[in-house]
């Protein structure tokens, strides 16, 4: 750059990929990013769409946060399960919902789930070139410019009701789509979906646990049978990953969406609480030998000096 | 990083310069603009943000970060987070924990934390967690601190440990 | 030369080890294809469309990763999109087959996918372009594609006849694929073929249990062994 400029272009920053590079063949590894080895599923049902996750996010065989949110925002009626780096999900999940709003301002029409969708795997597979109008060093990892092919490790899970009715979209890291009715991505994808293959079945109904019961009327029909509960299923797909995948467990979260409104259930199951400690395991004040101490006040004296004197005419 | 704001940075110590020198300057400039100091849970996605800049060439650094946040009533609420080095923010309710010697620093911190400590039992159980940990870390060590940040002080205390 | 080199692709990318199939025939063309997609050793999908709609009738069979096919298609029908918006009038097959090709060719480095375009348009009438791996461009009465398609060429060569007509095509491809996927491991799931004609397109589906079914074995060990009744498919045993 020959003038020094504070302008600073959107997009990735690849100045310290040589450092790192030296750095890892000198021996120093890079530290461990942050991964949901997750379950995450979505499933469509009579009214609209659940989306389910469980809330641990590991670092290798630590796990780093043991209730994680894993549904994440894009508009009032779409929502995105995430898995993979946690960090890329996190941020591509933001960028869209942001870059949603502006296209529903822009177009003044209600959002549509396949909008996101062809946003994320455009983004994933990066199909737009980068612009170039600003200064950006050549990247020695992609073999041509416009693309990020799995660079991103975000596997998403995409829901949503819009004006074509309830949608469901699974986009993986490489930019690939699917339409499904039934779907279950990251690490505990295997046992949830065993769970959806042996009992998913069409139209299901939802019941959401807090919702009031229907009244029952002394001289109506008898009720139908017994269907089966979109939102059970749901429970029982999160449950086998979080049981059953190592990568995955604590919480089940689940949304359900619906033409009308959208429902964020947080930690609607929660099958591993921690229990009480059986003793206090505190420290008597003192414990710990101190070498230096230094204290800094943060309330700022003030000094409230009464001027006594005429008071000013104000007449 | 303000009166209420602190922040840890374990990892490359040419990245601990840079950041701290990054967030210095993003710090002002937020100040500046928005005439009022930020807040713990802005800095901590301000933090992310800067981190994810460089998904594809990334500091070597785990940041954790502690403060209080004011709520709308004028009273502080404890804050805490942690990210990986790309930026991936973790906001716990009850304790983060980073560096070499992070895999033991859960371990004990998982065996002592308790809630709802008063601000001088909190400062033994961290003190006590982060003396035992560094022991069985041999990266980490050769003395410690820690800094209690309440609502009208901050004690900062310089801890005896081991200097091997 | 078909064959998609699983190397090739990155790890852990959506493959979609492939039977795909596209015959024309007097009035048009069928384009078929099974619907397995999978990652590794998993069956991401089992029900996935591979035959997707470029423009009013022209299709095309993907096979390959699955995210390269799938952003190919997308240029190429918004390409279409504005050619038929800019020259007033609909593309023939052969520029949707060179639009393909110049993607493939120009990108065979970091792309994965052989693509079989297929259509009707007023100047050839019914025309099948084959782009395989490298990026080149055949026009054939037929092409097949997909790590599927090397268990069957030798059927296609034996079989295929000029001057069918569309039930004898449908069939065809309906038995080719179904060979295939009865061969190929990463081929499997339901047949869905395309019928593009002057005046439609017509959908077929064939699901997973009403496949076309050739000789499948018969009981070896056990009693009946005389009078087997071959039509009515018997799994093989397999005894301890």
């Amino acid at each position: 750059m020959a003038t020094a400029s504070v302008y600073k272009g959107a997009g990735f920053d690849f100045s310290n990929e040589v450092r790192n590079t030296f750095l890892s063949e000198r021996g120093i590894p890079l530290p461990k990013a942050t991964s949901t080895g997750t379950t995450i599923v979505g499933c469509l049902f009579k009214d609209g769409i659940i989306l389910g996750a469980d809330t641990r996010a590991t670092e290798g065989p630590i796990v780093a946060d043991k209730n994680c949110e894993k549904i994440h925002f894009i508009t009032d009626n779409i929502r995105c399960c995430g898995a993979g780096t946690a960090a890329d999900t996190e941020f591509t999940t933001a960028l869209i919902s942001s870059n949603m709003e502006l296209h529903a301002l822009s177009t003044g029409r209600k959002p549509r789930v396949v909008t996101a969708m062809t946003m994320l795997k455009q983004m994933l597979f990066r199909l737009v070139p980068q612009p170039t109008h600003y200064h950006r060093p050549p990247s020695s990892i992609a073999p041509f410019p416009y693309r990020y092919q799995g660079h991103i490790g975000a596997a998403l899970v995409l829901g949503g009701v819009d004006a074509t009715g309830p949608q469901l979209f699974t986009i993986h890291p490489h930019g690939s789509t699917d339409k499904l009715p039934y779907v279950t991505m990251g690490s505990g994808s295997l046992a949830a979906m065993a769970v959806f293959e042996a009992k998913w079945q069409p139209n299901m109904e939802v019941r959401i646990p807090h919702a009031h019961p229907l009244p029952t009327y002394a001289h109506s029909p008898p009720p139908p049978p017994q269907r089966a509960e979109a939102l059970d299923l749901v429970c029982a797909a999160i449950s086998a990953g979080i049981f059953n995948d190592l990568g995955s467990g604590s919480n089940v979260d689940a949304c359900v969406i619906t033409a009308s409104h959208t429902e964020m259930l947080r930690n609607l199951v929660k099958p591993n609480e921690r229990v009480q400690k059986e003793r206090s395991y505190q420290f008597r004040r003192g414990t710990t030998a101190i070498k230096k101490e230094s204290i800094r006040s943060l309330i700022v004296d003030e000094d409230v000096t009464s001027i006594t004197g005429e008071a000013m005419d104000i007449s | 990083m303000s009166d209420r704001i602190y922040l840890g940075l374990p990892g490359l110590a040419t990245d601990v310069t840079t950041l701290k020198e990054v967030f210095r300057y993003r710090v002002n400039m937020y100040t500046i603009k928005e005439e009022r100091e930020i807040e713990p849970e802005t800095f901590a996605h301000l933090v992310s943000s800067t981190l994810y800049e460089k998904r594809f060439g990334p500091y070597f650094i785990e940041p954790v970060m502690a403060g209080l946040e004011k709520t709308p009533s004028g009273a502080y609420k404890p804050f805490i987070a942690a990210t990986d080095l790309i930026g991936c923010l973790n906001f716990a309710k009850d304790f983060v924990v980073a560096g070499t010697a992070s895999t033991k620093l859960y371990g004990v911190a998982e065996g002592l934390w308790e809630p709802d400590l008063e601000p001088e039992d909190l400062f033994e159980t961290c003190a006590q967690t982060l003396l035992n940990a560094v022991d069985r870390d041999a990266y980490s060590g050769w003395g410690a601190e820690v800094h209690l940040i309440t609502k009208d002080k901050v004690i900062k205390r310089t801890l005896k440990g081991r200097m091997d | 030369m078909e064959v998609i080199d699983i190397a090739r692709l990155k790890s852990g990318e959506v493959n979609l080890g492939t039977s795909i199939m596209a015959v024309q025939f007097k009035d048009g063309v069928v384009v078929g294809a099974d619907s397995r997609t999978t990652t590794g050793s998993y069956i991401a999908n089992r029900v996935t469309d591979k035959l997707t709609h470029v423009h009013d009738r022209i299709y095309c069979c993907r096979s390959g990763s699955a995210a390269d096919t799938q952003a190919i298609a997308d240029i190429v029908h918004y390409y279409l999109q504005l050619h038929t918006q800019t020259s007033g009038a609909p593309p023939s097959v052969h520029t949707a087959a060179t639009m393909f090709q110049k993607l493939c060719y120009d990108n065979k480095d970091g792309l994965s996918a052989g693509i079989i375009v297929a259509g009707w348009d007023k100047e050839l009438g019914p025309s099948v372009y084959n782009i395989p791996l490298g990026g080149g461009l055949f026009k054939q009465p037929w092409a097949i594609g997909g790590s599927g398609s090397t268990y069957v060429y030798g059927y296609c060569d034996a079989t295929y006849q000029e001057g069918w007509d569309r039930d004898q095509t449908v069939e065809f491809v309906k038995n080719t694929l179904a060979l295939a996927m009865s061969r190929d491991g990463s081929s499997g799931g339901v047949i869905r073929m395309c019928v593009i004609t002057e005046d439609k397109v017509e959908r077929l589906f064939v699901p997973g249990d009403q496949l076309p079914k050739f000789w499948q074995g018969k009981e070896v060990l056990g009693t009946a062994t005389k009078d087997a009744d071959l039509a009515a498919a018997v799994a093989m045993a397999v005894d301890a």
